[in-house]
């Protein structure tokens, strides 16, 4: 079948990115208006009805919540281009104790995010986290984890705390009430990490990120079944859209992951703000 | 025509792959109505005589009764006793090309200082000018699998534009398809070579084209007529390195489909 006709999937059905980033590169002062623009443009031509975005404090600037603020607010500017079609997540380091409750609450109750997106500052099952997942029950949100099972050096010494599918149970089995999302099942190895959380009905997992291993999402659908798979591309767009194209699923599966459906509720908050 | 120069039979010996017999890559082939692949037998990477492998391919090739028609590119390790007389007969037993496989055959692309002989060899050079001797082309995979997720027992290493260099700028004339390889990401010496060296060919498997502008940045650096479609079967879905071609408004996707036919033509 030709690749274009293959694409109907995404044009006939609510398509919703749970793993996007706007205005990613560009620092925490200034908007990426080409970058933004860019985004909505391919989410027409893919046919992406809705996104989530956040921007991580990836730098030596990620302990000081000025940054978070800042990173926020610009996440704010993507939401406020369009509505209806590009929701924020709120990223906060959970060094910041008091503060990251804080900015939580501004981001949910004042700017109308709709979850939370944590990095690789902590390993998800530090202790540390447990107020921010607490506080994330309280405001029933969700948090987006990055998350990876890597082997190699560089990645070791870069993000040591990088968390993987063992991180993201430890936490779900000690807070059941609470919803994660492991990051980009996808990239590194993906069957650990669907492995690792396959028991964990409150762990679910976006299949976002620049590898296409086969069969990866048919070994993920197996193991967690559709409705815990969400689609995204984390900027990946052509792996993100083609490797749910070329799994060897159902209609209904596919249909399943790309509404995020067990989600809705989440976006659906934001109306009422 | 529809060609993919990146496909794959064989074992890979740190993940278990799905669809890696000729069956099973003429199942995908014709899923997207592709007609001819370009294949090797990944076991001549492990196989201290990698030309075993290919006799098994040879043998795979003799029993397949399908609809794609597949073009055998046999492994030469030219580090293996014997390599130059396999490596002909391989030929003359109906391959049409040589793949290297510098990493897991432990040779460099590039010219080497071996200390028993205590002077510099260049393995994989002799490979290319038997190549162009014998009129077939070579294929050099840059990476099977992403660096972060391989197995401990992997190797981390990839096939370096400064290697690529080294070869091919040695041998201009024996046509060159490097795959998982992105033009843009070799260096200066390696791009102003592959401008120059037309008989280069490269796939999509290791660029983005949407709010991207990667496709007008390797247009600047290779021809059109350099880029063929390669999907790294069966590592990987096809769907991709399609939509790459498809939807970058850069590429001729009717002529990128056949592009791997014409390599052939160009001996």
């Amino acid at each position: 079948m030709e690749i274009r006709e293959q694409m109907k999937l995404f044009h006939e059905n609510p398509v919703v990115g749970w793993h996007e980033h706007i205005s990613l590169y560009r620092g925490y002062e200034k908007f990426d208006m080409d970058n933004a623009l860019g985004t909505l443009k391919v989410m027409d031509e893919l046919g992406i009805d809705k996104i989530v975005t956040s921007i991580p404090v990836v730098d030596h600037k990620r302990g000081d919540i000025k940054y978070a603020i800042a990173a926020n607010n610009l996440t704010y500017e993507a939401t406020k281009l369009s509505p209806d079609r590009i929701f924020g997540l709120c990223y906060v380091h959970p060094g910041q104790h008091e503060l990251a409750l804080r900015e939580i609450e501004r981001c949910v109750n004042e700017l109308g995010f709709v979850g939370v997106k944590l990095y690789y500052d902590y390993f998800m099952d530090d202790p540390i986290q447990h107020p921010i997942i607490e506080k994330c029950i309280e405001l029933d949100i969700p948090i987006l984890m990055h998350s990876m099972k890597y082997y190699d050096e560089g990645n070791k010494l870069r993000q040591p705390l990088t968390s993987n599918g063992v991180h993201m149970a430890n936490a779900a089995r000690k807070f059941p009430d609470a919803t994660f999302i492991m990051g980009h099942f996808t990239i590194c190895d993906w069957k650990w990490s669907i492995k690792a959380i396959a028991d964990c009905p409150n762990v679910y997992t976006d299949i976002s990120g620049s590898n296409f291993d086969r069969p990866g999402i048919e070994e993920a659908v197996s193991l967690l079944g559709a409705n815990r798979l969400l689609w995204g591309t984390d900027g990946a767009w052509s792996a993100g859209v083609g490797k749910l194209l070329g799994a060897e699923l159902s209609e209904e599966d596919k249909k399943t992951i790309l509404s995020g459906r067990d989600f809705e509720r989440f976006l659906c908050r934001k109306k009422k703000i | 025509m529809f060609v993919d120069i990146s496909t794959y039979v064989g074992h890979w010996p740190f993940r278990n792959l799905k669809y890696n017999t000729l069956e099973g890559l003429d199942k995908l082939a014709q899923e997207h109505d592709i007609t001819h692949m370009v294949v090797s037998n990944l076991n001549g990477f492990f196989y201290k005589d990698a030309n075993a492998a290919n006799l098994e391919l040879l043998e795979e090739l003799k029993n397949y009764k399908g609809k794609t028609e597949f073009i055998p590119f046999a492994i030469v390790n030219p580090s293996y006793v014997e390599w130059e007389k396999d490596a002909r007969d391989m030929v003359a037993a109906g391959f049409k090309g040589f793949e290297l496989a510098p990493i897991y055959h432990g040779y460099s692309l590039a010219p080497e200082m071996l200390f028993d002989e205590y002077m510099p060899k260049h393995r994989a050079l002799q490979v290319m000018n038997l190549a162009e001797e014998l009129g077939v082309p070579v294929r050099i995979c840059s990476s099977f699998e992403n660096f972060r997720g391989r197995s401990p027992r992997d190797s981390y290493d990839n096939v370096t534009g400064d290697q690529l260099y080294a070869l091919l700028s040695k041998n201009m004339n024996v046509p060159v398809f490097v795959t998982s390889f992105s033009p843009l990401a070799g260096g200066e010496k390696f791009t102003a070579l592959i401008k120059e060296r037309k008989n280069t060919y490269f796939d999509p498997t290791s660029f983005e084209v949407f709010n991207s502008k990667a496709a007008e940045a390797i247009l600047n650096v290779i021809d059109q007529d350099q880029l063929c479609y390669g999907s790294l079967s069966p590592f990987n879905y096809m769907e991709p390195t399609l939509l790459r071609i498809a939807y970058a408004p850069e590429f001729d996707y009717e002529a990128i489909k056949t592009n791997g036919a014409k390599a052939f033509k160009s001996l």
